[in-house]
């Protein structure tokens, strides 16, 4: 038993050290998203190189979930709804406290899903089918509750 | 005759390229043998190749039609089969006619699937229609979206009635298991197909919007509810039988429109042609490349889909959308 939580300890442990070293690889990308964000015009207006700014992020991005998805599996449209819910909740622009509370939102919504599949249904039905249908609807709620 | 050029050229090559798929397979057939008369051939040819042939002709016709009037009838050049929900709804409506009725037969299963898939459809459009989207590519994003949560419920349902392994088998599409005796429901698609080229010229009319087609004496609502109800049918009669193959819809029509146009009631017969050449290409592929083993269409129609969709939108990218224009002069060529 204690072998195995520590194999997976060391596992947790470097997949986190990757991220942290791809986050510091990308800092400076990072810094300037505030930036970008009102388009390619006004990005290159304010000296930043957009093009390559736009690739090594990507690039990050692809990092990122191929870690996420070599240590559970492909969860679908789960970045999505995050940064939705994170832009709703913290009524900003500025991607510090977007990317914080993304951060969060994705650990609490996961958590209360894992919670919802271990203690509600006991294991029977993966955390996938949760995600895509509660996801799914708010997504579809949202476009809907936008038209008005 | 200039205009009716590409069509013939493939009509010959579907014709061709059908009589050599017989041919392909394990078992070896020889035209010697069966025109002698050896019965072990002819029951090979017409218990498994010929069926196996009727059915992926049936599917490239039907996929691509449906593909065709959903697109029409939506406005938007990525709907399908797919993107609009409706594949998704169609294996619902399977899932729930095995787990609530389990002694159903395939037509039983059918008539299910349909139902679903209609439904679904439905909810999908009034969805687009209540909604105004200002970049068109959002609406197969809400279809995906909106088929996800459908096959969200449809795992939900396998995982908790334990049937997720008789879902597995309709989630990949594939030839392989069509006998005689069990895929006639694929017949199905010819009669609907027919009716949807009676009805082109309606579709292409109700494609234009509500005031246009008011202003031209055709009713909107039961000119979209036919034509959706026809794409579903078509794809259930498919998913039923042969599993969900995915893109087919999406692919054919946006590469045929490329070449002739948008007049749909010109283009229908070249789509259906185009779409069975495809498909066909696409199984003979799977039945050689790991021979004797198979390779499942959904597979192979995915990769080869995926690139050619993409090689499709950088073209639309680079030559702007004067590649595709309402009410090409007849016979012009671009």
């Amino acid at each position: 038993m204690t072998h195995s939580v520590s194999r997976r300890g060391k596992y947790l442990f470097l997949c986190l050290l990757l991220l942290a070293a791809v986050v510091f690889a990308l800092r400076r990308e990072l810094a300037v998203l505030d930036v970008i964000l009102p388009g390619k015009e006004q990005a290159i207006n304010l000296g930043v190189d957009h093009d390559r700014v736009i690739r090594r992020l990507l690039l990050g991005v692809v990092l990122f979930i191929s870690v996420a998805t070599a240590l559970v599996g492909p969860i679908s449209f789960l970045g999505l709804i995050i940064a939705n819910l994170s832009r709703q909740l913290f009524c900003t622009y500025r991607h510090t406290d977007l990317t914080a509370g993304a951060f969060l939102i994705g650990a609490v919504l996961l958590i209360a899903g894992q919670l919802l599949v271990e203690q509600v249904y006991t294991y029977s039905i993966p955390i996938s089918v949760f995600i895509t249908v509660g996801g799914g609807i708010y997504f579809l709620v949202l476009l809907l509750a936008q038209r008005k | 005759m200039r205009q009716h050029r590409s069509t013939l050229l493939l009509f010959v090559l579907l014709t061709a390229l059908s009589l050599c798929s017989l041919f392909i397979g394990v078992i070896d057939l020889r035209a010697g043998s069966i025109l002698a008369g050896d019965f072990s051939q002819l029951e090979v040819l017409f218990i498994s190749r010929l069926p196996r042939l009727l059915a992926i002709l049936c599917t490239g016709v039907g996929m691509s039609t449906a593909g065709l009037i959903m697109q029409q009838l939506c406005q938007n050049k990525f709907v399908s089969p797919t993107t609009g929900a409706t594949i998704s709804s169609a294996q619902l409506g399977i899932l729930i006619a095995l787990v609530f009725m389990p002694r159903s037969t395939l037509w039983g299963r059918a008539f299910f699937s349909a139902v679903c898939a209609v439904v679904g459809t439905w909810v999908f459009v009034w969805f687009i229609q209540h909604i105004p989207f200002k970049d068109p590519v959002m609406v197969p994003l809400v279809g995906i979206m909106f088929g996800n949560i459908i096959g969200g419920v449809t795992n939900y349902l396998a995982y908790k009635y334990e049937m997720t392994q008789a879902l597995s088998s309709w989630l990949t599409g594939s030839f392989s298991t069509i006998l005689r005796g069990r895929y006639e429901i694929v017949w199905l698609t010819v009669p609907l197909a027919v009716l949807a080229f009676l009805f082109a010229n309606h579709f292409n009319i109700a494609g234009m919007g509500k005031d246009f087609s008011r202003t031209l004496g055709v009713n909107y609502d039961l000119v979209l509810f036919l034509g959706l109800t026809i794409a579903a049918m078509i794809t259930a009669s498919i998913v039923v039988v042969v599993g969900s193959i995915s893109y087919i819809g999406l692919i054919v029509p946006n590469l045929v429109a490329i070449f002739k146009g948008d007049q749909i009631r010109g283009t229908l017969p070249d789509t259906a042609l185009f779409g069975a050449l495809f498909v066909l290409v696409c199984d003979v592929l799977g039945r050689v490349v790991i021979a004797p083993y198979e390779l499942p269409i959904e597979l192979i129609i995915g990769i080869l889909g995926s690139v050619l969709f993409i090689a499709l939108l950088l073209h639309r990218l680079q030559h702007g959308r004067r590649a595709v224009r309402l009410f090409r002069p007849k016979g012009e060529q671009l």
